[in-house]
């Protein structure tokens, strides 16, 4: 008895999970198309909702259309009937009987509507002349404004040139100083040379001179020291060697 | 011949349809293909005769070709409705795992039922419908849906009991 209810309660058991499962599920939405496409193309012409629909429209506009026009058919045949028939009084009495009462009766409602048509044209006209206005002050801002940005460039070039210019004078004056000064300086650097080279060439000239001097005072003395030279020996003429106190001569 | 709107059956009964199909198949695809072919068959079915229980028509259906399908696909069913059904109802996964696990047990020992016995089953327990409506679906008497539901309950028992038991000793054996 116990395994019985054991297998109860199992089958139970997995009933009720098979129960739950799923429960809470759509089907999707592609399935859902899909299935109304097949069973579409699986239906005949006839039996489309679509054709169904169209025929309950119809019907449906046809069962307000068709009262509607049977009670104009019988206004119609009404009024041709009752025109159609005998007219026992005069037109042209009838004409100025009704006359005066006709147009007592239409002239309000004519003037109303005059005067609700020129209010409404008025107002076209008002309406259509602000549009035009704001147009033309919009267009005019604009060109002013345009007018106003190239004056301001303009402006602004020329000043610009004009510093630009004044840029360009002091740096060609910078440059023009810088030149006179090197200039200046090489002229002295040549100065200097020609006076260095001068005073050289003076200096050469004198140790020439002297050079020159001396060497003529040399060779007399050493032709003097040849002369007074004899073989037997200084002992027997022993002068001393004369000096040369000339040479210590400034 | 009855004129029906599909449209609107379809927006009307597909949850219907679709939650039979669903919860036998437990497979995306497979529930698909079971929700296009019901409609399919009953609007086949509506040309040849009138219907006149639409519901209980669809429910039968999609009983119907879900237990086909479910026949057809044995075991690799298991395997998908494991990948397919989220466990999200239980506060312990040890026993979300066993309540899935119990649920394709089920579906496994209905699809090894005779046809007619899941369908009556089916029809009773997950499409709720009274013995009479049964009968009237299937073309049955009442007292053959009883028979049938007391036989199918008796296999399904005997099934789950002996799948539990098999796993038990193979648990057995691995400790």
């Amino acid at each position: 008895m116990d395994r019985r209810d054991d297998e109860r309660d199992i089958l139970s058991e997995a009933l009720a999970q098979l129960r739950q499962q799923g429960l809470s599920q759509q089907p999707p939405k592609p399935v859902v198309d899909e299935t109304l496409r097949r069973l579409a193309d699986a239906q005949p012409a006839g039996e489309k909702p679509d054709n169904r629909r169209f025929r309950r429209v119809f019907l449906g506009r046809m069962a307000v259309v068709a009262p509607l026009a049977a009670a104009a058919l019988i206004l119609v045949g009404f009024a041709v009937g009752r025109l159609s028939g005998p007219t026992p009084l005069d037109l042209d009495e009838l004409r100025e009987a009704l006359v005066p009462s006709v147009a007592a009766s239409i002239e309000p409602a004519l003037r109303e509507r005059l005067l609700e048509d020129m209010g409404q044209r008025c107002q076209a006209a008002l309406a259509h002349g602000f549009f035009k206005v704001r147009e033309d002050l919009t267009q005019q801002y604009r060109e002013d404004l345009t007018r106003y940005a190239f004056q301001t460039l303009a402006a602004s070039n020329a000043v610009t040139n004009r510093l630009l210019a004044e840029v360009l004078e002091n740096i060609d004056k910078a440059q023009t100083d810088d030149l006179t000064r090197i200039a200046r300086a090489i002229h002295q650097i040549e100065l200097n040379r020609v006076q260095d080279k001068t005073q050289l060439v003076t200096g050469l000239q004198t140790l020439a001179s002297r050079t020159e001097d001396e060497l003529s005072r040399t060779r007399q003395h050493v032709v003097q020291l040849f002369t007074n030279y004899q073989p037997g020996g200084f002992e027997a003429d022993p002068r001393p060697f004369q000096s040369f106190p000339e040479r210590n001569e400034p | 011949m009855q004129t029906h709107d599909w449209q609107v059956i379809v927006q009307e009964y597909g949850p219907l349809v679709w939650q039979t199909a669903h919860r036998l198949l437990a497979h995306h695809a497979d529930a698909a293909d079971c929700f296009q072919e019901t409609f399919l068959t009953a609007l086949e079915l509506s040309r040849r005769q009138d219907v006149r229980n639409l519901p209980g028509l669809l429910v039968r259906l999609a009983t119907t070709r879900a237990i086909d399908r479910l026949r057809q696909n044995g075991r690799r069913r298991r395997t998908d409705a494991c990948n397919e059904e989220p466990i999200a109802r239980h506060a312990d996964p040890i026993d979300a795992i066993e309540a899935q696990d119990l649920a394709d047990r089920l579906r496994e020992a209905i699809a090894e039922l005779p046809p007619q016995e899941a369908q009556v089953f089916c029809l009773r327990h997950l499409g709720e419908l009274s013995y009479r409506q049964i009968a009237s679906e299937l073309q049955i008497g009442v007292g053959a849906v009883g028979v049938s539901l007391h036989r199918a309950k008796a296999r399904l028992r005997k099934s789950l009991g002996a799948t539990i038991a098999s796993d038990e000793v193979s648990h057995g054996q691995k400790r």
